[in-house]
């Protein structure tokens, strides 16, 4: 038989080891047969469909391991290679064995094939199949090591050949590794060392393991590099693989010059510590450590920090280091830094003789943003004040003029006569302007536009919706047969009857100009509406709804009665009635929830009615009755905390209750309108909720434009989403500047949902809470004294953390927003009762409320300041209640 | 790899940095004296050699990140231009969306410029090792070309380097030029409030505002008058380091109003002597190389002619001014301006915000041909050749595509296709767009 036929009877039923035996007598001829055959064994394997005929795993990775040990027998070297990659013959279950299979092939090649094949096979492997579980990139990493050692060549260095080194060998003793030498020196050289390491732990008592971690396998070659053992045996081995701890000190330092993510360094800091280089070692690198100050990731820079410290203790650094270390660290983002080398200097500075200097950099510090390093840096200058020369404390005097009230005498005490720099005008906020909407659609090509981009696109602003909402009534008959050719060419299955009831309101209108027979639609809609609870469908949104009923049943009127005209949600009054009077005109009446909307929409406190004379439609004399009787009178609401019985669902059988406690406004109100009714009335929520309410994400940045004089009471029904499902059920970020932007008085509910902004998990809801928090500022609409009232209730009801409220206060407090009411409220209420411990971010709170009273020039006591006695004096938040009681009380 | 080409460098010897001398190592370019294998631009001092090193590190990082998905990425060497006065280095991010310059001004710069011209410098390991070591304020010795090598190999040996490059990152050299023209200065801010600024910025995030607030900026949830985009606050992360040196910082977009979708933005800092500016794409996952600003320019061909007169008076000049273009090539203005831009989508000129004005480089890679092959100009030139444009009523053309039947407007060259939609018409026109473009001058 010749050998092809028997290799690939033995092949094809993935008997290795007789393949394994078939390749070893194999002569030159042999072989070339064998390699030309290869390829076309494992096409016809495809062509035959190697899945339905013999439906096995285990037969298929048997018949690849074999496949790769015949390639590696018989083909040349670049062949080779791209045969033992090659995706069709891919191993994922014990790769191992097939490793040893392809390596047992391979032993039968000459050295310089194996030397050849090892080099290319490691410079093809990929870094992201450098992972324990990658069966067949641990199989080529493996092969390629082994071909390499087999071939006594030196270790290949390419990145993923060294991962793959981390991956394969970590376990391995390093007196049994021959790369181990070779190989450390490119730790701090291969990309993705840090990534694939940054989880190795010391054990549990601190140390490290020196046969299953890195480092310690490293501080175990550094130890024995230091010790001269007899050649030959273990012993020998073990010194040959040892490590001098210069190599694995420079390299770490190296490789914190070349910079990265901290999470990427994370490694290296790990080695650096458990190295813990003595001072000898470190000042040979004191200028790297000193480089290192200014803009390695914190980690990094506290490390060298420590290194420059001990250096310096030992011998005095030089000028130029001393200043640049001093300079960097001052400018580090990171508070504890900065206050490690503000004691660091005043250690140092007598010792040294430095005071000078010291004294230099502390007035650098004046103008800090942080009160805390402005008194630390001010005491450090009054400290060394004898020691310093007329230059520097002309220079100190210079830049104490940007000081506080209470640190400015201080230093004019220690240096003499500072002159105050003008005090700063707050900010100033600038108000919305209301602008108006852009001018209806005019063509149906137009129409077929928006159409269009609205299919594609569901977010839309309100204004969009309106705009497409009128465009549909006006121009809609006129372009649906247009409509129904762009959908029938590009999105058929809109057209199909199950899928529209999938879409929310405002496609309604689309669909029925898709349909020819709606009617049935219409109804299901109606009902569907008319059918939910309060919880499932919010009174806006079934008010938005009602609205897109009646639109629809006015296809081809000249106008939508409704559609607002300002950028506040507001409709001219003058196109009211012109509006009206075009309606009348074409013999037709609004829809009812249609009228109410426009009449809600009409802007209230203005001298500016509707001209309405000699129109005599029925809506007429409705919009003139409701005007005579004074617009909408916003109910009064009733706000507390109230608790309620949320459903947690769980896979256990019986069903678990958590209480939910949550700010929650109740109201009812008679008015004469339908709508106004249902606008009006919030029912407190039931007692049990079995499943929370209805998502309304998408369409909640609508409802402040459906009452656009009465943002509380629209604030009212944000908060009933708030409450009941905090981040999902509406979107923050654009509700509350949409909120902002309508008028109307402002009460605790707005104070409510601004709160739930301003403490939202998500950035973007953050900063649109500031967007909007600096809006009604400008407007003189912040209620801050209701924020600052709710602000403790809301931290102890567990509605959100006090730290993740700090940024976007911050934001705000910068930005000019007036908020010392709310902090007058707040702080009080938050110092912690005697033995009870302060609340996490207190401190910087108080630190914020001091930053506020100092752009606004708050002049008035705090008397449960004075009253206040810490737990600890020396605990930040007591001597944050102390500067913000000084700053009060400075001239 | 589909729109992959590869590049390759070839370097006489590694950069390096040896005793306070820093040399740059140059790869094949043009010259104000031709095509030269490695040519030598500079040879003199860097006044301030921390801030000169920490910039090139900024362009390195962005060179080798991927802000959108990131993962490990090979690495571009940046790209040096030598205006006379200044020399200009630009890199681009692994995904497009992030433009770097560092402009060596002529303050910062004593020495001799041996030529005008623009190449590639090659930045390795080493010598990013090396440049975070420079520190103090001491000046550096600078050579930027072949003269003064301080790294010396074994004779003869060169460095050559092969890297993938994408042909969509070549087009956003073309892209990003068009769009900063478009720019005004929104903020100017001092150093302390930049400072803030930056290190106040969220970690993640999509598209944020910057909105002018105080002295300073602050992070709005969405656009107003006089705000600028800021679209993945991360990729500023390279200003971080340099803040340090900071003098000012100058932010730049486009106009834009309440309800505007996502746009670029530059920003600049001010440094001892240089300015480093990056310019961001409108959204994370947005490259420039599919923004379009330049696709009108190229489905043109009207200006090619007044482009080569145009061309012949760029000379490398570090600012080209329309008005003294439009003397000395005898043409309109206008006519000046739109031969700019077409030059500009040659990757032929660069555009400095600072300075307000267009640059002469001339890019070490055909980035000519990769624009002429534009897959959304090449789709509409196949739609208008095969007829798929049909005039259907006055202003309203429907065009006839691969996936469905589109109408396009003349009025404001809006399309409805899923592309044109999604994006809101923010990225250019579609390939429709284009097409009934085509067919409408083809009419005419």
């Amino acid at each position: 038989m010749p050998v092809w036929e028997e290799l690939r009877e033995r092949i094809s039923i993935g008997d290795v080891p007789a393949v394994l035996k078939l390749l070893e007598p194999l002569d030159d001829a042999g072989c070339k047969e064998v390699a030309r055959e290869l390829p076309a064994f494992v096409r016809s394997r495809d062509n035959e469909n190697f899945w339905r005929r013999t439906g096995g795993v285990e037969l298929n990775i048997a018949q690849n391991t074999a496949l790769k040990a015949a390639g590696a027998a018989c083909l040349p070297p670049a062949a080779a290679t791209t045969w033992l990659f090659r995706r069709d013959l891919e191993i994922w279950r014990t790769a191992p064995r097939a490793a040893e299979a392809v390596l047992q092939a391979a032993s039968l090649r000459p050295v310089s094939w194996r030397a050849d094949v090892g080099r290319r096979m490691a410079g093809r492997l990929r870094l992201r199949d450098m992972v324990p579980w990658e069966e067949e990139g641990g199989l080529s990493w493996e092969v390629a090591a082994r071909l390499l050692a087999s071939a006594g060549e030196a270790p290949a260095t390419d990145d993923a050949f060294v991962i793959g080194w981390l991956v394969w060998r970590c376990t391995t003793p390093r007196g049994q590794d021959p790369f181990f030498p070779a190989l450390v020196p490119f730790l701090f050289e291969a990309e993705g060392v840090g990534a694939r390491l940054a989880d190795e732990r010391p054990e549990q008592n601190g140390t490290w393991s020196r046969t299953g971690s890195w480092i310690g396998k490293l501080l175990a070659a550094a130890d024995s590099a230091g010790i001269v053992s007899p050649a030959g045996g273990a012993d020998g081995a073990q010194a040959d693989a040892a490590v001098s701890r210069e190599t694995l000190l420079d390299g770490c330092v190296r490789r914190f010059l070349r910079g990265g993510r901290a999470r990427n360094l994370a490694w290296f800091v790990r080695l650096h510590q458990a190295l813990a280089p003595s001072v000898e070692e470190s000042s040979t690198r004191v200028r790297d450590y000193v480089r290192l100050l200014a803009a390695a990731p914190t980690a990094v820079a506290d490390l060298a920090f420590a290194q420059v410290k001990a250096v310096d203790e030992r011998t005095p650094l030089d000028g130029g280091l001393f200043a640049e270390t001093a300079e960097a660290m001052l400018f580090r983002p990171e508070a504890k830094l900065v206050k490690a080398v503000l004691v660091w200097l005043d250690r140092t500075a007598r010792a040294r003789g430095r005071e000078a200097a010291v004294v230099g950099f502390a007035a650098g510090l004046f103008g800090h943003e942080r009160p805390e390093v402005r008194e630390r840096a001010v005491k450090l200058a009054v400290k060394y004040a004898a020691k310093v020369d007329p230059l520097t404390a002309e220079t100190v005097r210079e830049a104490a003029s940007v000081l506080p009230g209470t640190l400015l005498p201080l230093v004019a005490e220690a240096f003499g006569a500072v002159e105050a720099a003008e005090p700063q005008a707050p900010p100033v906020l600038y108000a919305p302007v209301p602008t108006d909407l852009p001018g209806p659609i005019a063509s149906p090509a137009e129409l077929v536009e928006e159409t269009a981009l609205h299919l594609h696109d569901s977010r839309m602003s309100w204004p969009e919706m309106e705009r497409l909402l009128a465009g549909l009534v006006t121009v809609g008959p006129a372009a649906a047969e247009e409509l129904r050719q762009h959908v029938q060419n590009n999105m058929p299955y809109l057209l199909h009857r199950s899928h529209l009831a999938h879409f929310h309101g405002h496609f309604l209108l689309v669909h029925l100009l898709l349909q020819h027979q709606p009617s049935r639609f219409l109804d299901d809609y109606r009902s569907s509406v008319l059918s939910q609870s309060e919880l499932s469908l919010p009174a806006p949104a079934r008010l938005l709804r009602l609205r897109f009923l009646d639109a629809a049943a006015c296809f081809g009127a000249p106008v939508l009665l409704a559609t607002p005209t300002s950028s506040t949600g507001h409709l001219d009054p003058d196109v009211f009635a012109a509006r009206l009077r075009t309606l009348e005109e074409t013999g037709l009446e609004p829809g009812q929830y249609d009228l109410e909307q426009a009449l809600l929409r009409l802007p209230v406190g203005t001298d500016r009615v509707p001209a309405l004379d000699g129109l005599s439609s029925p809506a007429a004399a409705r919009a003139r009755a409701w005007l005579a009787e004074g617009g909408y009178r916003a109910p009064d609401l009733a706000c507390g905390f109230i608790t309620v019985k949320r459903r947690h669902y769980s896979w256990s059988p019986t069903p678990a209750w958590t209480d939910i406690s949550h700010f929650h406004a109740a109201v009812s109100c008679d008015s004469p309108l339908d709508a106004g009714r249902l606008i009006g009335t919030i029912a407190r929520p039931p007692e049990k909720e079995e499943y929370p309410p209805g998502h309304h994400g998408p369409w909640a940045p609508w409802w402040p434009a459906i009452l656009p004089s009465h943002r509380e009471l629209v604030a009212a029904h944000l908060l009933h989403q708030t409450a009941t499902r905090p981040y999902d059920s509406y979107d923050p970020a654009a509700v509350l500047p949409a909120l902002a932007d309508a008028t109307g008085p402002t009460g605790s509910a707005t104070a409510a949902v601004l709160l739930h902004g301003l403490g939202s998990e998500r950035a973007a809801d953050r900063a649109g809470a500031v967007d909007a928090l600096l809006s009604f500022a400008a407007q003189g609409a912040l209620p801050a004294v209701e924020l600052g009232r709710l602000l403790p209730s809301l931290l102890e009801a567990g509605s959100f953390p006090l730290t993740r409220l700090l940024p976007p206060l911050t934001e705000a407090v910068r930005a000019g927003a007036p908020l010392w009411p709310f902090f007058a409220e707040a702080v009080p209420v938050l110092l912690p009762l005697p033995g009870a411990s302060a609340r996490s971010g207190l401190a910087s709170f108080l630190a914020l409320a001091t930053t506020t009273a100092e752009i606004h020039h708050v002049r008035e006591a705090l008397p449960a300041l004075a009253d206040w006695t810490p737990a600890s004096p020396s605990s930040r938040p007591a001597k944050e209640a102390v500067r913000l009681r000084r700053t009060l009380a400075a001239p | 790899m589909r729109g992959m080409t590869t590049q390759a460098y070839s370097y006489a010897a590694p950069s390096g940095l040896v005793g306070g001398r820093l040399g740059l190592a140059t790869s094949g370019g043009t010259t104000s004296r031709g095509v030269v294998a490695h040519p030598h631009f500079f040879s003199g001092v860097l006044a301030r050699g921390d801030v000169g090193a920490a910039g090139l590190l900024g362009l390195a990082d962005v060179a080798q990140t991927r802000y959108f998905q990131p993962r490990p990425t090979g690495f571009r060497d940046p790209v040096v231009t030598c205006n006379g006065d200044r020399l200009r280095m630009e890199s681009f991010s692994a995904c497009a969306g992030v433009y770097a310059r560092l402009d060596v001004l002529s303050e910062a710069l004593d020495g001799e410029v041996t030529a005008l011209g623009t190449t590639n410098v090659d930045v390795n390991g080493p010598l990013r090792e090396a440049l975070a070591r420079v520190g103090g304020s001491e000046p550096l010795h600078l050579a930027v070309g072949e003269d003064e090598l301080v790294v010396t190999t074994v004779e003869g040996s060169t460095v050559e380097k092969k890297v993938p490059l994408p042909e969509r990152w070549l087009r956003s050299f073309a892209e990003v030029q068009a769009i900063a023209s478009g720019f005004d200065l929104r903020a100017e801010l001092p150093a302390a409030e930049a400072v803030r600024f930056v290190r106040g910025l969220p970690r993640r995030g999509q598209v944020l505002w910057a909105q002018p607030a105080g002295r300073g900026l602050r992070v709005a949830s969405r656009p107003a008058p006089g705000a600028v985009c800021l679209a993945g606050p991360e990729r500023l992360a390279t200003l971080a380091p340099l803040l340090r040196f900071a003098k000012g910082m100058r932010v730049y977009g486009p106009v834009v109003a309440a309800g505007s979708s996502p746009v670029a933005s530059a920003w600049e800092l001010e440094l001892p002597g240089m300015r480093y500016v990056l310019t961001l794409s409108p959204e994370l996952n947005r490259g420039f190389s599919g923004e379009g600003a330049v696709l009108d320019a190229l489905a043109g061909d009207e200006t090619a002619a007044d482009a080569e007169l145009v061309a012949a008076l760029l000379a490398f000049k570090p600012r080209l001014e329309p008005g003294d273009l439009a003397v000395r090539a005898g043409l309109e203005p206008s006519r000046v301006r739109a031969a700019l831009t077409q030059l500009g989508t040659g990757g032929k000129v660069g555009y400095d915000t600072a300075e307000a004005a267009f640059f002469h480089r001339e890019l070490p890679y055909d980035a000519a041909r990769v624009n002429a092959m534009n897959p959304r100009l090449r789709a509409a030139r196949a739609l208008a050749e095969r007829g798929g444009v049909r005039i259907t009523s006055p202003g309203v053309a429907q065009v006839t595509g691969d996936t469905g039947v589109y109408q396009v407007r003349l009025e404001t060259w809006s399309c409805t296709c899923p592309w044109w939609t999604g994006h809101r018409g923010g990225r250019g026109p579609c390939k429709h767009v284009l097409a009934t473009r085509i067919h409408t001058r083809e009419e005419n």
